[in-house]
């Protein structure tokens, strides 16, 4: 986890309620007053300091198994006043498969990951060994979890430290107002914002491509979102969605709650504190059991924080583009292909077994009003993660990497364009490779709004990379494969949707692209109607552009393309 | 009569220290000239020749050397004005720069444009080539498209090519022969190689750091050239050196070599006056050094006598892996302007009025409340006496804005709201201040404070307060803190390479191979500069994780080489205690993996401290000016509080709080419970009782 900052901190007030929430994931911190709250609920007639509670269960107010969080309570002088709360990624849980993601499991007991319902691993400042031994004992490295668990304690008690501090220093009745003062401000500022859009009511969907053999007619994702400015409140709400499904996409309280909160605040202005007051005002409605609801024994939700999570980030935030234009937002790329894949298999360099998420290569970000489709881009996290060093990842693990490069001519175009897709082609030299990943964008590309094209697909393929002639054979896109040392693996990302009608972008931006090498002069010409001059410099031609833009009808067919 | 010179050129004043053997004997500030700051360094030595009542001529004649520091290479990566560089990079990974590392600063916030890469895609131009993590070569160098990338390149009219392939930072093979074809396909041009510049993992900071090394190469070499012609002629026949970001100087042939070593290199000096004040005066080796001027406050760590270092470096959307002072900025100063948001909470900064129009009491036209305003209000600086009398300000003004724009939205009379704003920067600035102590597990407490910058003495009593810490000092050079570093600074370089290798199958020979190899560059550094071996000091040091974990720590290595299985063990030892100081957890029995492996080249000048209070000869009651009306939070409301002229201040002087002591360019402000003396050297010694 700690390769890609996959991993994120809250401080939660006495009520579990967050106050502080920096820089984390939206995907684990819009909801994680959740797994406080399940904490309080389990342990708050016997908490004392010195506790450190483990919490991966998503039928208690965790995202997935594989978030690990730690919840440790703070006490000044015997009175609980905050939780603190660290919650990281895992690679490796235990899980029936080598994978983080266990998307085929059909119920839990398939799924197979130790599950902690905020289980209580250390006291008097100690682990609980019991516990800890048991986690050695079904996780396939347990070394690389045990570090990451050291690294997770000690963030959480750096906090509990720290607060002590600050309470010895100012007092805690200055403290405790403050903690009731930043909520009510977060409230105030939020409602402030709201109290500026249109009232009204909006419908939008989102789809999950079918997986064979496993879902086959793929997931929608429908939500209703209601503004009401005059009382500072927006409700988005999940309910008409289908039953739980018997496979690991099962969305749980936390995802779809994080899920609404982040589609409506990707549109918030950014001085808005992220605290309960703030987040109050979404109020974020959803079945008690569903694929887009709370979680429900015995289905799986191993996949809560990705793929359908996801779609529903993208049906909220579709809304905007309906809302306001100068408010719209297109669709973004999945990307949990090949190249975020989880990769396992056994190193002989190293002499050792590995099971490990890389994360590289993900974007097509979606156009905006005003701006670009973001490179870099991964929707459940923001964009936040890191992406591997490529040197890095190929110290400690046997792969390698031949290609990462931006796809030309992929773009959703717009009058601003989705960000282009992404080839990522990975080697196995040495050792045999196991990829595991659960792709999507296939059968339907992200989509464009108000005028601007759809995303190109999302692909994965396989070859033989030493032999120039090998074709390449084309790989379904929720698959496992192990590569034989000299064969590589290719993923190519979706591009984001277009927003605006491209042939009001600015010619500009059109010439740059071009002269960058991400856009074709053919295709300046075809979907922006932008005719340029063959000089390296790629001048624009006015005269001809005014024509080629003058004959277009309007909503023509501007979808980005994967070659 | 023999002086050394120190110029720090920063963005809004050029500031000189001329010193000679027994210390500083004059500060000089002038304003920067952006076109050719030569002129603007040329300007300052004028002010110091005609304060010394002797010709220019005369004046240099008689200096033995002359240290710059310059922002020339960071405002051309700012701005975007550097050289045009073309990339030959490895087939596959074209688009290295564009995508850097990931990552976004706000998960919600999308309505910004993603920022171009550094070498546009156009002049960059992928050849076959690929070397594995095991040094086999999987794909060898196509030599056919080398020459034709350089073709293309010199076609496309670049200045200078930068070469940076997969993995060269430890098998540089390819970049070596692709040097070789430059060489022959286009003699002369100039050309940057990633495993020079920078042999470390992580190929896109090692490329980025190749193509700036490339970019910045030119500017420099015009800048120093012009550097030097303009003190030639003006008479000046010493030696020239240059500040660097590693808090030392350097020849400027080094620069030349290594552009990247002059980015940071004004704040990066400041600590090492810090640290030369805490050890004339206390004799600690633990201090904290901030500046604070108009629009920012820097503040930089001295552990142990050595100067905090970081090795990732930002420079505006780009990070490299070099190694550099750490220095944490923030935009916090006198002019930094006070707001109250919807919400009702109150932000002071980063928003600076700058000069024009400046403080609402500065009369420029400024509406908007500062933090000087505030200072102002409350009685911290006198209306008539700022910057000696040179600027009168007006409290009438300062108290309309604050009261406008603060203290109406938040119910607060003029002093409370003036209040709220001063403390309000002054927890900002305790907060940078915690993030280089506290946050790297090192307790602020026992640390010396040396305050420098204009604003600095109306907050540090209150901010160190907060720090638990006891000791301050407040120089007399403390508007031009960096350029007395330059005077003082020692010679100093770091040297880093890649090499992976583990505490459980320790490969001795590969490593010492490696340390004798840096060593040799750290020597040669030293060499080129000039400096005498006697005063040579090399250290060692090694960046440790534990295995496929990904966070890193920097642990002194206690000798040049590692040569038993006790050598490793000591060093794991030092990294388990180091992880759990600082990360709050440790894993005894891990695996330590060692990654990368420094010398650091120091040549020590050496400078004693010399006295620079030679006419003040008051005592405390002779040098009291009056008294004014100044807010104390402690008090709960403002108090009649003696006010000092601190030019008259004698060593050995001592007051107690409160009080002000008013001193041509800054205000010290002395709080309740607080006291100060004058030390024989002239500084200030503020103590927290």
């Amino acid at each position: 986890m700690s390769a890609a900052r996959d991993l994120s901190t809250a401080i939660c007030d006495r009520n579990g309620d967050a106050l502080a929430l920096p820089n984390g994931f939206p995907v684990h911190v819009a909801n994680m007053s959740l797994v406080a709250k399940s904490v309080l609920e389990l342990h708050g007639h016997d908490m004392r300091p010195g506790d450190a509670f483990l919490h991966n269960s998503p039928y208690h107010g965790n995202t997935h198994m594989a978030d690990h969080t730690i919840v440790v309570p703070v006490f000044h002088e015997d009175e609980l006043l905050f939780l603190c709360a660290c919650r990281g990624h895992q690679a490796d849980i235990g899980n029936g498969v080598p994978t983080t993601y266990n998307v085929r499991a059909r119920d839990i007991y398939e799924e197979g990951a130790l599950c902690f319902p905020g289980v209580r691993v250390q006291q008097d400042y100690r682990d609980v060994d019991d516990i800890i031994r048991m986690a050695k004992m079904r996780i396939r490295v347990p070394d690389v979890w045990y570090g990451d668990y050291l690294a997770a304690i000690g963030a959480a008690r750096i906090g509990e430290r720290s607060l002590l501090e600050l309470v010895e220093r100012h007092g805690r009745e200055t403290i405790e107002a403050f903690c009731a003062e930043w909520q009510e401000y977060g409230s105030r500022k939020m409602a402030d914002a709201i109290g500026k859009l249109p009232a009204g009511r909006w419908s939008n969907s989102s789809r999950h491509d079918g997986i064979p053999g496993l879902l086959d007619g793929g997931v929608t994702v429908g939500v209703e979102v209601t503004i009401i400015p005059d009382q500072g409140r927006v409700v988005v709400d999940f309910r008409d969605n289908a039953d739980p499904v018997a496979c690991g996409l099962n969305l749980c309280e936390a995802t779809v709650l994080s899920a609404g909160r982040t589609g409506i605040m990707n549109r918030m202005p950014t001085d808005v504190p992220l605290c309960e007051g703030a987040f109050d005002r979404i109020e974020v409605r959803m079945r008690e059991a569903g694929v887009v609801g709370k979680a429900s024994l015995p289905y799986s939700s191993s996949v809560a924080t990705t793929n359908v999570a996801d779609h529903a980030i993208l049906a909220v935030q579709g809304v905007w583009s309906q809302v306001d234009y100068e408010l719209g937002m297109a669709e973004g790329a999945e990307a949990n292909g090949v190249e975020n894949g989880v990769i396992s298999g056994y190193d002989s360099a190293h002499d050792r077994h590995y099971v490990t998420q890389i994360i590289a290569g993900g974007t097509g970000g979606m156009g905006v009003f005003g701006h670009d489709g973001w490179v870099d881009y991964a929707i459940s996290n923001g964009s936040m993660e890191e992406w591997n060093a490529i040197e890095v990842v190929e110290q400690k693990y046997p792969i390698l990497y031949l290609q990462q490069e931006l796809i030309p001519d992929s773009m959703g175009a717009g009058r601003w364009d989705g960000a282009p897709g992404c080839r990522t082609m990975i080697a196995a030299v040495s050792d045999p490779v196991t990829f595991m990943y659960l792709g999507d964008n296939q059968e339907t590309h992200p989509r464009g709004a108000n005028g601007g094209g759809d995303g190109s697909g999302q692909r994965a393929a396989i070859v033989d990379w030493r032999d120039l002639l090998a074709d390449e054979q084309e790989l379904p896109l929720f698959n496992s494969v192990t590569l034989q040392p000299g064969q590589a693996i290719i993923g190519m990302t979706s591009s984001g949707g277009g927003y605006g009608d491209p042939l009001e972008r600015d010619p500009e931006a059109i010439r740059h692209r071009v002269r960058e090498g991400w856009l074709s002069r053919s295709r300046a010409r075809e979907v922006y109607g932008v005719v340029l001059e063959e000089s390296s410099d790629c001048e624009i031609d006015v005269d001809a552009t005014a024509r080629e833009r003058g004959r277009r009808p309007v909503g023509h067919v501007a979808q980005g393309v994967c070659r | 009569m023999s002086y050394a010179l120190s110029s720090d050129v920063g963005g809004t004043f050029t500031d000189l220290v001329v010193a000679d053997d027994q210390g500083v004997v004059g500060m000089h500030k002038v304003l920067t000239t952006p076109d050719n700051q030569v002129n603007g360094i040329l300007a300052a030595i004028s002010a110091a020749a005609s304060a010394s009542e002797v010709t220019e001529s005369a004046f240099l004649a008689a200096c033995r050397s002359f240290s710059n520091g310059s922002t020339v290479a960071t405002n051309a990566l700012i701005e975007r004005s550097t050289a045009r560089v073309g990339l030959i990079c490895t087939k596959g990974h074209g688009d290295v720069l564009l995508f850097r590392e990931g990552g976004k600063e706000n998960p919600f916030d999308w309505d910004l444009d993603y920022p171009e890469p550094f070498v546009p895609r156009h002049l960059t131009i992928p050849v076959t080539e690929r070397i594995a993590r095991d040094g086999s070569v999987v794909l060898p160098l196509d030599e056919a498209e080398v020459r034709s990338a350089i073709k293309a390149l010199r076609e496309l009219e670049v200045e200078a090519i930068a070469v940076a392939y997969l993995w060269a930072f430890q098998y540089p093979a390819h970049e070596v022969r692709t040097a070789e074809l430059i060489e022959e396909e286009w003699p002369g041009v100039d050309y940057s190689l990633s495993h020079q510049v920078s042999p470390i993992a992580r190929e896109y900071r090692r490329t980025v750091a190749c193509a700036m090394d490339a970019s910045l190469r030119p500017l420099l070499t015009g800048y120093l050239e012009r550097l030097e012609d303009g003190l030639r002629e003006a008479g000046f026949e010493g030696s020239l050196r240059v500040l660097t970001g590693s808090g030392g100087i350097a020849a400027p042939s080094e620069l030349v070599r290594n552009p990247l070593l002059s980015l940071d290199s004004g704040p990066a000096l400041a600590p090492v006056a810090g640290r030369f004040y805490a050890t004339a005066e206390f004799d600690a080796e633990d201090v904290i050094t901030c500046d604070m001027g108009g629009t920012s406050f820097d503040v930089t760590r001295v552990t142990a006598g050595e100067i905090a270092v970081t090795r990732d470096f930002r420079i505006g959307h780009e990070r490299l892996n070099i190694a550099k002072v750490d220095c944490r900025t923030i935009g916090a100063g006198g002019g930094s302007i006070a707001r109250v948001d919807e919400g009702g909470l109150l932000h002071v900064g980063p928003e600076s009025a700058g000069s024009v129009p400046g403080p609402a009491c500065y009369c420029g036209g400024g509406s908007l409340p500062t933090v000087t305003d505030a200072a102002l209000q409350l009685g911290y600086y006198d209306e008539s006496y700022f910057l000696g009398g040179a600027m009168p300000l007006s409290r009438e003004l300062a108290a309309e804005a604050i009261e406008a724009h603060v203290g109406s939205r938040l119910r607060l009379d003029v002093d409370q709201a003036a209040f709220a704003i001063w403390s309000t920067v002054c927890a900002s600035m305790t907060e940078a201040i915690r993030e280089i102590t506290v946050k790297v597990g090192i307790d602020p407490s026992e640390y010396v404070f040396v305050a420098g910058g204009g604003a600095a003495g109306a907050h540090i009593g209150p901010i160190v307060e907060g720090l638990r810490g006891k000791a301050i000092i407040v120089p007399r050079t403390a508007g031009t803190l960096s350029a007395f570093g330059g005077a003082i600074g020692d010679v100093v370089r770091e040297f880093n390479r890649s090499f992976f290798t583990n505490s459980d199958d320790f490969d001795f020979d590969a490593v010492n191979t490696v340390m004798r190899g840096l060593e040799d560059e750290a020597t040669a550094f030293l060499k080129r500069c000039g400096v005498a071996k006697d005063l040579w000091d090399l250290q060692y040091f090694v960046e440790a994780r534990y295995q496929f974990q990904d966070r890193e720590l920097t642990i002194p290595l206690p000798h040049p080489r590692i040569e038993s299985i006790g050598d490793v063990r000591r060093v794991v030892e030092a990294f388990h205690d180091m992880h759990d100081k600082t990360l709050g957890s440790c894993e005894e029995g891990g695996l330590v993996e060692f990654v990368m492996w420094t010398v650091r080249a120091v040549g020590r000048r050496g400078m004693t401290p010399g006295a620079v209070r030679e006419n003040a000869s008051c005592s405390a009651s002779e040098a009291l000016r009056g008294q004014r009306k100044v807010f104390f939070d402690e008090l709960g409301r403002k108090v009649t509080t003696p006010i000092y002229d601190g030019a008259l201040l004698a060593g050995g002087s001592m007051l107690d709080g409160p009080a002000v002591i008013e001193e041509p360019t800054t205000s010290i402000v002395v709080f309740p419970g607080h006291a100060v003396r004058v030390s024989e050297l002239g500084n200030y010694l503020m103590t927290v009782l």
